[in-house]
């Protein structure tokens, strides 16, 4: 993925200028709180089809999951299972396991903790076999010992293209990133 | 007891597609207190039957008021919106409200279209001439073959709609921005579900009154039972094939139940319980808030 453009999108009314190329690997975007990494984020979300032509992708955002009805986690691992063709329920059973999670598959979504809610929507993440993942902000939430759990995983995907948002860089260590740097100057804002 | 097949088959329908429309109006907006009713919808029905009733019926006869009402509905969507796109490049007024926000627009647009009604409904009586109650009060009184036919071939319709549309819909209900994650094309599913929602309100409204809450409380019912309530492909799909069964079963019992010689209207018996029904969810919500 090669994404190197002048004023893709506006954050507070600031330009945004990206020159970012994303290999096989984990890369991890840092940057202020409030300079728009989620945005861009939501950016790459809504605009796939251009920026990533032929690729699938994955996405795990920061918004809590809140199904309509009272779904539980299995019956939510059941819908995408036969709804999502690249989705595999049975690996999704496997790591909330590996999390040693197993009572959520039989609470109700809504009432999940953040942390919770954090492990399922990661479960869910690597339960989909695409070419590219991004993750924002994948960590907050979490324990240490579930951190550990999360940065594990997230080495497995080394063959895949992986970026992740996180504004501490300390966190993310373990996996030995190419950090790209989301910052501000007098001509904007600009990823690098 | 008296039983009209076409009426009963026409109540199945009218239960159904009432079902469907809170289904999707819930679904797209990620609300369970969406309905055609809470997002205006209803109101907007009855204005086309106002409109209808005292401009139209004036024109040499070519078709019944049922039949401009619609035509009227179709034509107000279309205005309504144009006019938003056009609002939505110059402003952010309709992108930036939320679905309370517009659920209060709704429901004071409603409580609006009552207040004209009742001036109507005086002026009627202030003339001395006799208030047109059939179309008022949702009922199937006035029903008809050619009724059916129309109903049955927007249903025949819908499946394909509703087949090609309910995977999308169930991992919607999930949430949006999950959906989005997912490659569902959330704004296009959004705007085509908000539509058909509309269409089948206005259908059923034009032909047969207004049958407040039930696009609400029907897809709440079906909830209840667990077949639907973890799978809302289920709901999609086959929920209001049940909820049309009670209907028709609610009609004939309306039918057969009549007070001094008059019908009981199916649709205020259904306003007065639906509205019953949308009390009891508000509380039980902030109930469940304050003690969860």
């Amino acid at each position: 993925m090669k994404l190197k453009s002048k004023n893709i999108f506006q954050v507070h009314d600031v330009n945004v200028s990206c020159d970012l190329v994303l290999n096989e690997g984990i890369s991890v975007l840092t940057g202020a709180n409030g300079i728009g990494k989620s945005t861009f984020f939501h950016y790459i979300k809504n605009h796939r089809t251009e920026i990533l032509p032929g690729l699938s992708c994955a996405f795990m955002d920061q918004f809590p999951l809140l199904p309509l009805s009272e779904l539980r986690g299995e019956d939510l691992i059941q819908i995408l299972d036969s709804d999502i063709p690249w989705f595999n329920g049975q690996k999704s059973k496997e790591l909330i396991k590996e999390f040693q999670f197993e009572r959520l598959l039989g609470n109700k979504v809504e009432s999940y903790s953040g942390g919770e809610n954090q492990i399922i929507k990661f479960v869910l993440l690597l339960s989909q076999g695409v070419d590219c993942y991004f993750l924002d902000e994948p960590l907050q939430y979490l324990d240490d010992k579930n951190i550990s759990l999360v940065l594990e995983k997230l080495q497995s995907l080394s063959s895949k293209k992986v970026l992740i948002i996180e504004h501490r860089k300390e966190k993310i260590l373990e996996v030995k990133p190419h950090f790209f740097e989301m910052s501000k100057d007098e001509g904007g804002i600009t990823i690098k | 007891m008296e039983i009209e097949l076409v009426r009963v088959l026409l109540a199945f329908l009218v239960g159904y597609f009432l079902t469907i429309s809170g289904s999707l109006s819930q679904i797209v907006t990620q609300n369970n207190l969406a309905s055609p009713s809470t997002l205006g919808f209803d109101g907007l029905a009855v204005v086309c039957i106002i409109i209808a009733q005292f401009f139209v019926s004036a024109l040499p006869y070519i078709f019944g008021i049922e039949v401009w009402s619609f035509l009227i509905f179709l034509s107000l969507f279309g205005i309504i919106y144009i006019f938003k796109q056009n609002l939505k490049q110059k402003t952010q007024l309709f992108v930036d409200q939320n679905i309370q926000t517009l659920i209060l627009i709704g429901l004071g647009f409603n409580l609006f279209v009552g207040a004209v009604f009742s001036v109507i409904q005086f002026l009627f009586m202030a003339l001395n001439m006799e208030f047109p109650t059939g179309i008022w009060f949702g009922n199937l009184k006035y029903h008809s073959v050619s009724y059916l036919w129309l109903f049955f071939i927007v249903f025949i319709l819908l499946q394909f709609f509703l087949l090609k549309i309910a995977p999308n819909l169930r991992v919607l209900s999930i949430g949006h921005e999950f959906a989005l994650g997912l490659g569902v094309k959330v704004k296009r599913v959004q705007a085509q579900s908000i539509f058909v929602s509309l269409f089948l309100t206005g259908l059923v409204i034009s032909f047969f009154g207004v049958f407040s809450f039930l696009g609400l409380i029907f897809p709440h019912l079906l909830r209840l039972i667990p077949f639907f309530k973890y799978n809302m492909r289920n709901e999609l799909l086959y929920g209001g094939i049940v909820t049309g069964l009670v209907f028709s079963a609610f009609d004939i019992a309306c039918y057969n139940f009549d007070i001094y010689g008059t019908e009981l209207p199916v649709g205020m018996v259904s306003s007065v319980l639906g509205s019953m029904a949308l009390l009891t969810l508000l509380v039980r919500k902030q109930l469940i808030k304050k003690y969860s």
